[in-house]
């Protein structure tokens, strides 16, 4: 790549030795390899961001670099040495803090134990009350959280306020470079914009900042360069002057990626719609929140979309009968709603988010995670009827597109995108009439996307129901043939087919009425 | 390559029990002969059918620390209840049926109230211990029929077969687990709910059911033992089963089933069976006393586990 | 710093329930609080008490870990202190305590070593070590016999006006406090509460663990040398019953099993409240084969009163995260 070539160039004429550089950086697990080869550095006093889609090996990277992980192979050189960080501690003594994508924090301890928490020895304690309660206040201070009680347990805050705490964490600990995965997600924009104004002052003073974010105005706001990773690679650095988001969303897909995205576009078809398959009537998600009425017809893919937090969440758990909306109620055909067995008896299958805590049984087969939830179907006197279960089981893997050395593999032996499918037609083998997705495409591959909307599309195209929660708006414009948008724990706009854009859905997951066309 | 490194996992145990028995046989003279092989095939069956339950338990992701106390309450209530003239095809059923109960009752409570079942089974133990004293006020005078003790004796008959009837036994209920493991609702549920408990309720895995039969199974296989060992003591000793709190949790991890469940199976036990046995064997035949054996036992086990049967570090779980 | 009361503290149960227990001891029994009963009573419930601090410390900081080998190492240094030591003219307090403790660290190096770095379960790890106790206990000594040497008076009679030990319990109280005022007590909490959120934000989870397993080595060693006293002699079997007080005393106490929450005084209180039932049982002369069922049963009701409070807390905990 020409444009990290020449930059390379320049920065080592006059920059001076970079706080920490990566030489061909690589982490495999098993047969799988998560970062492939990895290099670039980062220069004492810049924000630099790293871009790259979900599994590209932004959090391998990150792992490797604050000592959670050793790396398979290439080098870490830190302040000009290079370096081994046995555990998170190690890191920290060099001067790498780390906020983690996950709120790592602990429900039972207080504000200020959360903040100052690895700071201390074993038994020995490095600051007094007094002392930890002022830093821990400044802090918190950086963020705009000033006003939060250092000694309130942190099972009583919200999921922002946890978030800052996990960053006041960072913050305390003396640092030169300071790593943020995707550690904003959660923070309003007022606490955003602080760490940001934060963030350049440190910059200012010569510290470094390593940025992850998803979200394409952050990186052109803050960053000074920004790092591609493509499938485990560096593929480029970008100057401040280079970086658009056309050319980072370029650089994050391959051409072939791009192409096979627009085809999906293309191969989109008319679908007859029928029936209501299921109605949610006056729910409100939490007693204080504005009742609403949505209606899902067979043949609809109705996509569901909020920024996080915002009840979107708690909706469709409660189509998916897995808790009980504040009011109201969720009906079909065959009856009401009312919990996670009856909803799979009124032809509901759900769909969790987290394939590995909630979806994937990684130790048993192929075979076994397809059938499992529908095992009832094949059992005489409890015994399988293996062989019909074989046949039902080729016949998901292929109804779901699955790529599988055969049924009797373990499902670990899958690539993501292949366990994700697999999931999916778990859920398939129930023979719904409508499908509840929470975030199906989420850390997939490109061609794993593919699949699933073609089986997405197949499966309302036959007829059934498909209510699609997704935190990619590309993809809520692709498939959906109406987008409900979630605002302050209620629905806000059902915006339609024809006014159905990205700038629309994000107009309306901030509650602009206006320009999202909002009608209801 | 992969295909190999699985089925070396698979009979490494295996090959331990094998070699070890080779180096008992050359240290130990007369141990390779057929009447020790034939109490070594006995010693291990009783083992490998209080194992059964174990096993399967711990693959669903739970663990039963009452195997003991059931097998001393049904070797107990077996010999007392013969002893009285009770006949053995009333008391020996009522006695399984006592032990399923208490069984489904471990799985009840552990999963309504979502705590570790080694907790709960632990309590439930105790009750049972309590009971049994209570009941027998410490006088354990009790018989046991003649085709018990001959079911279990080192020099029994099958029909024409020359192996006692627990040995044979043994071998049937190692064919029932390995098809009921793998070729019933129950097996599969059973291995998915200990390989992701998150996921198994969201799989629509009845767990409430699941728990409840398979502990049943358990409680129920723990009384056969109980009466098999009621024979083999030819005494009502409510302490008979103490020493299958660690052999079974060992013979079931050292052959290769992982404590936090989801993989291995029965068949891999049968090994850990043998091993423990084996080893028991061993240091009983180099006239170590029963306070020295548990020592050796306690060190050794320890370090069977050490090799194969650890758990992942924190860093891999984040 | 004023004293707070601190209404949603994981205690409450087990100081009310232990109040509720005292006075029917007392109904049952007047003599119960006289001042000529408080040093058996005390005694006796010593190591209730104390096997059940040891418990508390390895299942607070979670993970799966507890303790099996508590009780055994109790018998073990029982057993050692009445009779290996003095026939090594060992009986002066100083190389008595020093040896006592010094096994007990050892032990929570062993099973902490075990459970940590070879990466063995807790419960495996432990039945192993307890199973090694046991049988170096019967190597010791077979039956019971030896005898405890006179200095263990300052225990098991009076000391400074009051039962000798109270001052036992008053410096085990104490220095837990002190160890409170250390980061160790963060650190136990955070690696009991969730290992990832500690070992990222640079604790060192192996150590805080190993330690927690030495506390638990320590106290049960104490215990030990509580039961030579008591009984001026040793016995092979002292030990073994512990094993479930210590762990239903955890219940009892309000320790979560998962982790993360906890402390000595509930445990305190939990392993008081086991002393005080079997203590009603021998009052009402009731025989001594029930008290097991009634161990087990408590310990079940203990168990199902966690769970649902810890149910109630994970509701509110999710309500306000919709």
């Amino acid at each position: 790549m020409s444009v990290a070539a020449t930059n390379h160039l320049s920065a080592e004429a006059t920059a001076p030795a970079p706080i920490a550089s990566f030489r061909a950086l690589r982490r495999n697990f098993g047969e799988t390899i998560a970062l492939a080869d990895c290099s670039f550095a980062i220069e004492p006093g810049e924000i630099h961001a790293l871009v790259g889609e979900n599994g590209s090996g932004k959090s391998t990277l990150i792992k490797i670099l604050s000592g959670i992980l050793p790396q398979s192979g290439g080098e870490l050189v830190w302040n000009g040495q290079v370096a081994n960080f046995d555990n998170p501690r190690a890191a920290q003594k060099a001067g790498i803090a780390t906020v983690f994508q996950e709120t790592l924090v602990l429900d039972q301890l207080s504000v200020r134990d959360n903040v100052v928490l690895g700071l201390d020895h074993l038994f020995r304690r490095v600051l007094s009350n007094a002392e930890e309660t002022r830093l821990v206040r400044q802090a918190l201070d950086t963020i705009g959280m000033a006003t939060l009680g250092t000694e309130t347990p942190v099972a009583a805050l919200s999921l922002a306020q946890r978030q800052g705490v996990t960053i006041a964490r960072a913050l305390l600990r003396p640092w030169r470079l300071l790593v943020l995965d995707e550690s904003t997600s959660a923070l309003d924009v007022d606490a955003r914009d602080r760490l940001f104004e934060a963030l350049r002052r440190f910059r200012a003073e010569g510290r470094s900042i390593l940025f992850v974010s998803h979200r394409m105005d952050e990186i052109l706001d803050i960053a000074d360069r920004s790092t591609v990773l493509r499938s485990g690679r560096s593929v480029a650095t970008l100057t401040r002057g280079q970086t658009s988001t056309e050319t980072l969303l370029e650089l994050m897909s391959t051409h072939e990626e791009a192409e096979a995205a627009e085809g999906a576009v293309a191969a989109k078809i008319r679908r007859a719609i029928g029936a209501p398959v299921f109605e949610a009537k006056r729910v409100a998600i939490r007693a204080e929140s504005a009742a609403f009425d949505l209606t899902v017809r067979a043949g609809e893919i109705v996509g569901i979309a909020g920024l996080e937090g915002h009840g979107q969440v708690a909706f469709i758990e409660a189509i998916a009968g897995l808790r009980r909306p504040a009011r109201g109620a969720v009906e079909t055909e065959r009856g009401a709603v009312t919990s996670f067995g009856n909803a799979a008896r009124a032809g509901i299958a759900y769909l969790p988010r987290e394939r590995k805590t909630e979806g994937i049984f990684a130790p048993l087969s192929v075979l076994d995670n397809l059938t499992i939830a529908a095992l009832r179907r094949f059992s005489h006197f409890g015994l399988l009827a293996e062989a019909r279960r074989r046949a039902e089981g080729a016949r998901l893997i292929k109804q779901s597109h699955v790529v599988a050395p055969g049924l009797t593999a373990p499902v670990a032996a899958l690539s993501g995108g292949n366990q994700q499918k697999v999931f999916l037609g778990r859920q398939l083998a129930l023979r719904p009439r409508a499908l509840v997705l929470n975030d199906p495409m989420r850390g997939v591959d490109l061609g794993a996307k593919q699949d699933i909307y073609k089986i997405l599309e197949q499966f309302a195209s036959d007829g059934g129901a498909v209510l699609l929660l997704s935190t990619e708006l590309a993809e809520l414009c692709l498939l959906c043939d109406r987008v409900a948008v979630f605002h302050n724990h209620a629905l806000f706009a059902v915006i339609g087919r024809e006014s159905l854009d990205a700038q629309a859905l994000i107009a309306a997951m901030f509650g602009q009425a206006a320009a999202a066309g909002r009608q209801l | 390559m992969n295909w190999l490194r699985h089925r070396l996992d698979v009979l490494a145990p295996f090959a331990i029990a094998v070699g070890l028995f080779v180096v008992t046989a050359a240290v130990i003279p007369g141990y390779g002969n057929l009447v020790s092989i034939r109490s070594l095939l006995l010693l291990a069956s009783l083992l490998g059918i209080a194992s059964a339950g174990q096993t399967l338990t711990i693959i669903m992701g739970g663990i039963d620390l009452s195997v003991p106390a059931v097998i001393g309450l049904a070797c107990v209530a077996f010999a007392v209840a013969f002893g009285q003239g009770v006949s053995p095809f009333i008391i020996g059923p009522a006695v399984i049926v006592a032990g399923i109960v208490i069984g489904a009752i471990n799985g009840l409570i552990s999963r309504t109230l979502r705590v570790s079942s080694l907790i709960v089974t632990l309590a439930t133990s105790t009750i049972i211990y309590g009971a049994i004293w209570a009941n027998t006020k410490g006088d354990n005078r009790g018989s046991v029929p003649d085709f018990v003790t001959d079911f279990v004796s080192v020099i029994g008959w099958t029909g024409p077969i020359p192996l006692p009837g627990s040995v044979i036994l043994w071998i049937l209920l190692v064919v029932v687990f390995v098809v009921l493991e793998r070729r019933s609702v129950l097996g599969r549920w059973s291995y998915a709910s200990g390989a992701n408990p998150g996921a198994a309720e969201l799989a629509r895995i009845p767990s409430l059911l699941l728990w409840t039969v398979v502990f049943a199974i358990s409680g129920g296989l723990s009384a056969v033992a109980g009466i098999l060992l009621a024979g083999f003591s030819s005494a009502a000793d409510p302490q008979v089963g103490d020493a299958y709190l660690f052999t079974t949790l060992s013979a079931v991890v050292i052959g290769g089933t992982p404590i936090i469940g989801g993989r291995g199976g029965y068949a891999r036990t049968i090994a850990g069976c043998f091993i423990i046995t084996e080893l028991t064997m061993l240091l009983i035949g180099l006239g170590l006393d029963e306070a020295a054996q548990q020592v050796c036992l306690g060190i050794l086990i320890v370090m069977l586990v050490a090799i194969y049967g650890r758990e992942s570090h924190v860093r891999m779980q984040i | 710093m004023t004293l707070k009361i601190d209404r949603q503290a994981y205690y409450w149960p087990a100081l009310f329930g232990f109040a509720i227990l005292f006075f029917a001891n007392f109904v049952a029994n007047p003599i119960f609080v006289s001042h000529d009963n408080w040093r058996p009573v005390l005694l006796g419930a010593a190591p209730f008490i104390i096997t059940t601090w040891a418990q508390t410390v390895p299942i607070m900081s979670g993970n799966g870990d507890l303790d099996l080998s508590v009780g055994p190492l109790a018998g073990l240094v029982n057993a050692i202190a009445a009779v290996t030591l003095p026939s090594l003219g060992l009986t002066d307090p100083f190389s008595m305590i020093t040896i006592a403790l010094g096994i007990g660290v050892a032990s929570g190096l062993l099973n902490g070593f075990l459970v940590t770095i070879v990466r063995v379960q807790p419960i495996i790890a432990t039945l192993g070590t307890f199973l090694t106790y046991q049988g170096l206990t019967l190597e010791v000594l077979p039956t019971a016999g030896g005898s405890a040497p006179p200095w263990m008076r300052v225990i098991s009679g009076e000391s400074f006006g009051v039962p000798g030990i109270v001052w036992v319990f008053v410096i085990i109280a104490v220095l837990w406090w002190l160890l409170g005022k250390t980061a160790y007590r963060r650190n136990l909490l955070a690696v009991g509460g969730d290992i990832r959120a500690a070992y990222t934000a640079g604790v060192n989870v192996t150590a805080v663990r190993i330690v927690a397993f030495v506390i638990a080595g320590v106290l049960a060693s104490v215990t030990g040398l509580v039961f030579t006293a008591t009984l001026g002699s040793a016995d092979p079997t002292v030990g073994a019953p512990y094993i479930l007080t210590s762990i239903a005393g955890v219940a009892l106490g309000g320790v979560a099993f998962s982790g993360g929450r906890g402390g000595l005084l509930g445990a305190a209180a939990g392993g008081a409240l086991l002393f005080l039932i079997e203590n009603l049982f021998s009052l009402a002369q009731v025989s001594i084969y029930y008290i097991q069922i009634a161990y087990g049963s408590i310990l079940l009701a203990a168990l199902a009163l966690n769970s649902i409070t810890d149910r109630i807390r994970r509701r509110k905990a999710a309500a306000a995260l919709v």
